[in-house]
């Protein structure tokens, strides 16, 4: 199976239509969606399950459904896929609609119904049911666990607890489950056939007493199985129960994470707040210099005025002076009677010298200003420079502070949005619906402790049973006494009693091999990976199918009190190993990779999933491409979304980006 | 796509047992679709028809 589109239509934030494509350029391609937290990544990872699966619930269904399209009169939420399996190209599209105008109760919404077209036409008999079919067949719910995962939750893999998830991933992957099937069937049958024949009989009272106890036996096991069966569907109920508890719990979980993620922000907004206020403040002593402000041009103007004029002055006094140097001059040749050639000077040029000196005096004297006038000009200048200068400076500190109360402006209303938003996603969580929660999960987990135990005891009754049936068919045979029908009969029997014990052996044998197959691909992972690459020698998954780590130095780590982020290492590990020997091939779709991984771990992980020769998806944030992740990512991606979330609307949509 | 490890295993379990190889295959391959007759109910009834006519063949050649 391979993912060639996938489109969203009203599906939680996603509002309309947001369609992703995934070219077939090469094996082992790699996508890339991400986004902060809460913009929907989680949501696209649950918009694939819902569409191949379908929702458990119709609150489910309702929670799914986009807030906006809800209050709409004509409503339609769908997912679509589409993909290639086996050569052959499949559309799936998963729908609810709206039975009323607006949605504003799960019973509001049609349960979803299923479509699915194969290389362009609808599957033959292609209602619901035949469709869900065919879609588990080619990728089996219970496996789907194995290829769309959350990385901050595969941890429990790696703990005690869950052998038995462990166990049976393993058999359902690998297809074990259709030959435990066929045991119970091969059982079965065997007491079906053995009845017959038995009827068939010809009987001695010795005979016929060894077969009414048989009878009596086949009575008692059929109620040991009908018992078994209940069992087994009292555990499927209060699985789903303690499931959904437990989605709920990490729901309020999340919610809560979303509460502390408000206060921060209202904790920010409240000390930009209290800034904005300063700088409020601070604008309101400045605006006491507005006049200024308004005031700079005509100081400016009279500024230079004054300057001028002082200049003008300058020029003047400068010009007198040369004026007066040269009356002086005049003058002093006139007394002097002597030309600057030496030649004595005639009563003529003395008279014209004389003239001259004289109108120049009168020249000088007209040009004098008074000294206290040019005092005056040059201190009237200065305080007009100073007056220019703190108008200047006012309406500049006035300007400062105006940008910075925009920009606070635009800081607070940024952060308030954001509180209103993650307000918006948050249901009314109190720590009573968390405890009340908690009291109805730590229920059913014994409930189900105890019907597993239950179980266990009836599966025991049933074979001890049975056996004891078995040994009475001996004796029955041994009378002799069939012939004709019974004696074809017994031959079933007898066959269905090898077949038996075949699927037996076969199941052990082979769940030992690929167990040593898997785990050898684990390792190859986990040492791919590990940040602890000379301590730890290696990871093993044991014949109970508990994992483990080899130390170096022999010995064994306790893997619940490993830290979590090791837990998840091996998990993955044998995720990865379980993946490469599975009957179903899935792209890979996994949420958070990186989770509670660290900064060794990360480009390690991101290295090993690089090399992957599979479709893979990864929904991540800014956060898990840090740490040299995205240099290592980036070589792989074949192509980069980004979740685009508008505030106001409350609303995502898909934007791809090169990076 | 067989496994050739899984299918090593079935032919010397059958072997071991006595079972025959088609008829080992074909059992599971019933189980294996069973989701085909989740809507038909006729499971056992396959598997009925299957062993008689396993153990017909078998008693054939079995020699008196």
């Amino acid at each position: 199976m391979r993912l060639t589109q996938l489109e969203l239509n009203n599906f939680r934030p996603y509002y309309g239509r947001v369609t992703l494509d995934f070219p077939d350029v090469r094996a082992g391609e790699l996508f890339l969606v991400h986004g902060k937290n809460g913009f929907g990544k989680t949501s696209m990872f649950s918009a694939v399950q819902w569409a191949l699966y379908g929702e458990g619930t119709r609150r489910e269904l309702y929670d799914h459904a986009n807030n906006r399209a809800k209050g709409e009169a004509e409503f339609e939420m769908s997912v679509s896929l589409a993909f290639t399996h086996d050569d052959r190209e499949y559309r799936l599209t998963r729908t609810a609609k709206a039975n009323r105008d607006a949605v504003e109760a799960p019973e509001h919404l049609t349960r979803s119904s299923l479509t699915l077209y194969r290389d362009g036409a609808p599957l033959p008999g292609g209602e619901h049911e035949v469709a869900q079919e065919r879609i588990e067949t080619i990728i089996p719910r219970d496996a789907s666990q194995f290829f769309f995962f959350d990385g901050e939750k595969i941890g429990k893999y790696s703990s005690s607890e869950h052998t038995d998830d462990t166990r049976s991933a393993i058999e359902l992957v690998l297809g074990l489950r259709a030959v435990q099937n066929a045991r119970t069937d091969a059982s079965n049958l065997k007491s079906q056939v053995r009845r017959t024949r038995n009827a068939a009989m010809k009987k001695n009272e010795e005979q016929a007493n060894l077969i009414s106890k048989q009878e009596l036996l086949e009575q008692e096991i059929e109620g040991l199985q009908r018992a078994f069966v209940e069992a087994e569907k009292a555990l499927d109920e209060l699985d789903t129960k303690r499931q959904g508890y437990r989605s709920q719990l990490e729901e309020l979980s999340e919610v809560q994470e979303l509460a502390r993620e408000r206060q921060r922000l209202e904790q920010d907004a409240a000390s930009v707040k209290e800034e904005r206020d300063a700088v409020i403040e601070t604008l309101k002593k400045e605006s006491r210099g507005l006049y200024l402000r308004v005031l700079a041009p005509l100081v400016i103007q009279a500024h230079d005025q004054c300057a001028a004029e002082y200049e003008a002055l300058r020029e003047r006094e400068t010009t007198r002076r040369l004026d007066e140097a040269v009356s002086t001059f005049l003058e002093k040749l006139a007394s002097e009677e002597v030309c600057v050639c030496g030649q004595p000077l005639g009563e003529h040029e003395r008279s014209t010298i004389l003239s001259h000196a004289r109108s120049q005096v009168v020249e000088v004297v007209a040009e004098m200003t008074s000294a206290e006038t040019v005092t005056e000009v040059a201190s009237r200048l200065e305080l007009l420079r100073r007056a220019r200068l703190t108008a200047e400076r006012a309406a500049q500190r006035f300007e400062e502070f105006a940008v910075k109360k925009i920009d606070m402006d635009e800081k607070l209303s940024g952060l308030e949005s954001r509180v209103a938003s993650l307000t918006s996603q948050m249901n009314s969580v109190d720590a009573d619906s968390v405890n009340s929660l908690r009291d109805l999960l730590e229920r059913a987990e014994s409930e189900y402790q105890l019907t597993q135990k239950e179980r266990l005891a009836l599966d025991v009754q049933i074979e001890h049973k049975k056996s004891e049936a078995d040994s009475l068919d001996k004796q029955i045979r041994k009378l002799g006494g069939a012939t004709g029908t019974a004696a074809a009969l017994e031959a079933q029997i007898d066959l269905l009693e090898k077949t038996e014990r075949a699927f037996d052996a076969f199941l052990l044998r082979a769940a030992k091999a690929r167990r040593t197959q898997i785990e050898e691909q684990a390792n190859h992972f986990f040492k791919q990976i590990t940040n602890k690459a000379t301590g730890y020698d290696s990871m093993f998954i044991a014949d109970d199918f508990t994992f483990g780590i080899n130390a170096a130095d022999g010995t064994r780590p306790n893997m619940d009190q490993i830290s979590e982020g090791e837990k998840q290492v091996v998990a993955f590990s044998f995720i990865m190993g379980l993946n490469r020997y599975t009957r179903s091939s899935a792209p890979l779709i996994i949420d958070t990779p990186m989770g509670r991984l660290d900064e060794e771990h990360r480009p390690n992980l991101a290295s090993a999933i690089a090399a992957l020769e599979q479709q893979v998806f990864l929904f991540v944030t800014e956060t898990d491409l840090a740490f040299g992740v995205e240099p290592i990512l980036r070589e792989a991606v074949e192509k980069d979304f980004a979740i685009v979330h508008d505030q106001s609307t409350l609303s995502s949509t898909i934007k791809e980006v090169s990076r | 796509m067989a496994d050739p490890v899984i299918e090593q295993i079935k032919a010397e379990i059958c072997e071991e047992f006595e079972v025959p190889l088609t008829f080992f295959n074909k059992f599971i391959e019933l189980e294996d679709e069973k989701v085909h007759y989740t809507r038909r109910h006729g499971l056992i009834e396959d598997l009925r028809k299957l062993v008689a006519q396993t153990a017909r063949v078998e008693r054939q050649v079995e020699p008196e």
